[in-house]
């Protein structure tokens, strides 16, 4: 009797492991589909504009994405990470434009706002090696403010960025004739540009993602982690902190540069004011927020941090209207009340972000 | 290999240091056999750790050579003395408190792995190799001094003793030629000191080769087959175990001259 209950037992415990691995491919198989359909259902029920807010919220993926490797894995605290990210979109600003007449194809710009944006990564890492916690947070800020006030100036004695003014007909990513930011028509279905953008933004986060978890999980993510832990311990482990420092900072800023050059191509056009301090501070806020180190955590954080301002934008007014019966602040000022407030919250309740990186026993 | 001469792991020729005016450590000279091990003892500030903290690199000496496993090692880095052979616990336990302690363990083969970014990324079939020999040799190791491979608990949560466990199982996957362990019995109760003992001769019947350094007087004197004493900076002995207990110098460094 014993041995037919343990034998029922055995039996059903197979059932439910194929089950449950059927379960999570039916689930793989059910998020690829939403993540598909997503743009369709916002576009038809909210409006066009949301898609270009997902697309926004992909972007900063990417460079959230990025800083984890520089700021969760490696602990170096960087406030001027956008700085990156402008020397992406300047990098295709200005070799997919008219500004020098160059028109290249985007399969060549990827790969050059990669290779730039890390040598800029190597440029800031190298001098503040030595630096850890707030020391290296004032450098980093002064660079992202170098970098902006460089491409701010840099109209004359020759004009390489005009200046405040921006770059402006930037080419987007297109193949043959197909030009991704207009809208196309394909088996009856109307694709509009951000609908468009939104599938290749989706691919290149997903290839980020992937990209992090490898690296993560690797001999290289290891020592990054080491290092954040305890430097001296690293080195003594035999970890060549210098090196591996370096290719931190190259790696962050790689993922940068090439969000910044998907802005650039989206967007049509860029300017200095797009990189200011705030920003670097949002895309802290983001990986701060998800949970440090931990890349869902980021992602997750990133997709709250980019769209719930919007939606703040949109229900502040129309919520004072029903609680008060009146619009008494404006909505702008309070948007950002709230989302300060939130914030706060986040943290105080939960210190190490919403989806934290290592389940503590 | 060509540089050791008489199976000495470890030659220290006249090492000397001093921060401003203080002369942290003055001539010493030590040489290590392969396969000994060795304890180095001195009462506070007699300069044990500053001379730790010269053969690990993180100091340059003021002047002298050393070797390591008959590389000279005076002006490498520490990530470089690693490579050349020798492997450190510290003094105050600097585990990675974050990781597990099957990848603090991981971490120490850093130095003897390669795959990069690339490998990383792509997970070639090199790359994937790598991975699992790394795994399967810090589950080994942390058998082999007495851990569970499979807690997934984090480093910091473990117990002291364990805590001292896997800072040495993390030092030998750097695969040392001599391990140098800064009082690894600080805070060990006598049962836990019994288990580090019997680790340590295990380790050096493996074939590697240990410097100590410890307070603990009883264990040093039972476990090492040679004893060097630091005071002020200088060393006043060095013998067999047996030979050091009857010196005269080391009575009166430890006791005061008033005693002898």
């Amino acid at each position: 009797m014993k041995e037919l209950l343990t034998d029922h037992k055995i039996s059903s415990l197979k059932t439910y492991f194929t089950s449950y691995r059927h379960a999570v491919w039916i689930g793989y198989v059910m998020i690829a589909v939403a993540l598909i359909v997503l743009p369709f259902l916002v576009e038809s029920t909210i409006g066009r504009t949301w898609v270009r807010i997902l697309d926004f919220a992909l972007i900063y993926g990417m460079l959230a994405l990025g800083l984890n490797i520089v700021v969760g894995f490696a602990g170096l605290l960087d406030l001027g990470y956008i700085a990156f990210y402008a020397v992406g979109a300047y990098t295709w600003a200005l070799l997919a434009s008219p500004q020098f007449g160059l028109h290249l194809p985007f399969w060549v710009i990827i790969p050059i706002g990669f290779v730039v944006a890390g040598f800029f990564g190597v440029l800031l890492g190298a001098p503040t090696l030595r630096l850890r916690g707030d020391y290296l947070a004032i450098v980093t800020l002064g660079f992202g403010e170098i970098i902006r006030i460089f491409l701010n100036n840099l109209d004359h004695p020759v004009n390489v960025t005009n200046g405040p003014v921006g770059i402006n007909l930037i080419d987007p990513i297109s193949i043959g004739s197909v030009d991704f930011t207009k809208t196309q028509e394909i088996f009856g279905l109307i694709f509009s540009g951000a609908h468009i953008y939104y599938y290749v933004l989706l691919l290149l986060l997903l290839v980020s993602i992937l990209v992090c978890i490898r690296l993560e999980n690797s001999r290289l993510g290891r020592a990054w982690v080491a290092i954040r832990e305890d430097e001296i311990a690293a080195q003594a482990m035999g970890i060549n902190t210098r090196n591996v420092k370096l290719l931190a900072f190259a790696m962050g800023a790689s993922f940068g540069g090439i969000a910044g050059g998907l802005f650039a191509s989206f967007q049509g056009f860029v300017s200095p004011e797009s990189f200011i301090l705030l920003e670097s501070i949002m895309v802290l806020c983001m990986v701060v927020l998800g949970g440090m180190g931990n890349v869902w955590g980021v992602v997750l954080g990133t997709f709250i941090l980019a769209i719930l301002p919007e939606v703040l934008r949109d229900i502040s007014s129309p919520l004072q209207e029903n609680i008060l019966g009146k619009v008494w602040l404006d909505p702008e000022s309070l948007r950002m009340v709230l989302f300060g407030l939130a914030l706060i919250v986040v943290m105080l309740v939960r210190p190490t972000g919403l989806w934290p990186s290592k389940k503590n026993n | 290999m060509q540089g050791i001469r008489n199976n000495l792991v470890v030659e220290i020729n006249d090492v000397s240091k001093s921060f401003g005016g203080l002369v942290a450590l003055s001539d010493i000279s030590l040489d290590i056999k392969q396969g000994e091990i060795c304890g180095l003892i001195g009462p506070n500030g007699a300069g044990k750790t500053t001379l730790f903290n010269i053969l690990t690199g993180i100091y340059s000496p003021d002047s002298g050579v050393f070797k390591i496993n008959g590389q000279e090692c005076q002006n490498l880095k520490p990530h470089l003395v690693v490579k050349a052979g020798l492997a450190r616990t510290f003094q105050n336990i600097r585990l990675f408190g974050n990781m597990t302690g099957l990848e603090n363990v991981m971490v120490g083969q850093h130095v003897r792995t390669k795959v990069g970014v690339v490998g990383a990324i792509f997970r070639h079939r090199y790359a994937r190799q790598e991975e699992r020999q790394i795994e399967e040799k810090s589950r080994a190791l942390m058998v082999y001094v007495g851990l569970d491979p499979d807690t997934n608990q984090l480093s910091n949560t473990l117990s002291y003793g364990d805590q001292r466990r896997l800072e040495i199982a993390r030092a030998l996957a750097t695969d040392p030629v001599v391990i140098a362990l800064d009082e690894p019995a600080a805070g060990m109760n006598a049962t836990e000191t019994g288990e580090l003992r019997d680790l340590l001769m295990r380790i050096r019947k493996d074939g590697v080769t240990i410097l100590l350094i410890e307070h603990d007087v009883k264990l040093v004197m039972g476990l090492c087959d040679k004893v060097a004493v630091l005071d002020y900076g200088v060393k006043i002995a060095e013998g067999k175990p047996n030979a050091i207990k009857q010196n005269k110098d080391v009575i009166r460094a430890y006791l005061g001259g008033s005693l002898s």
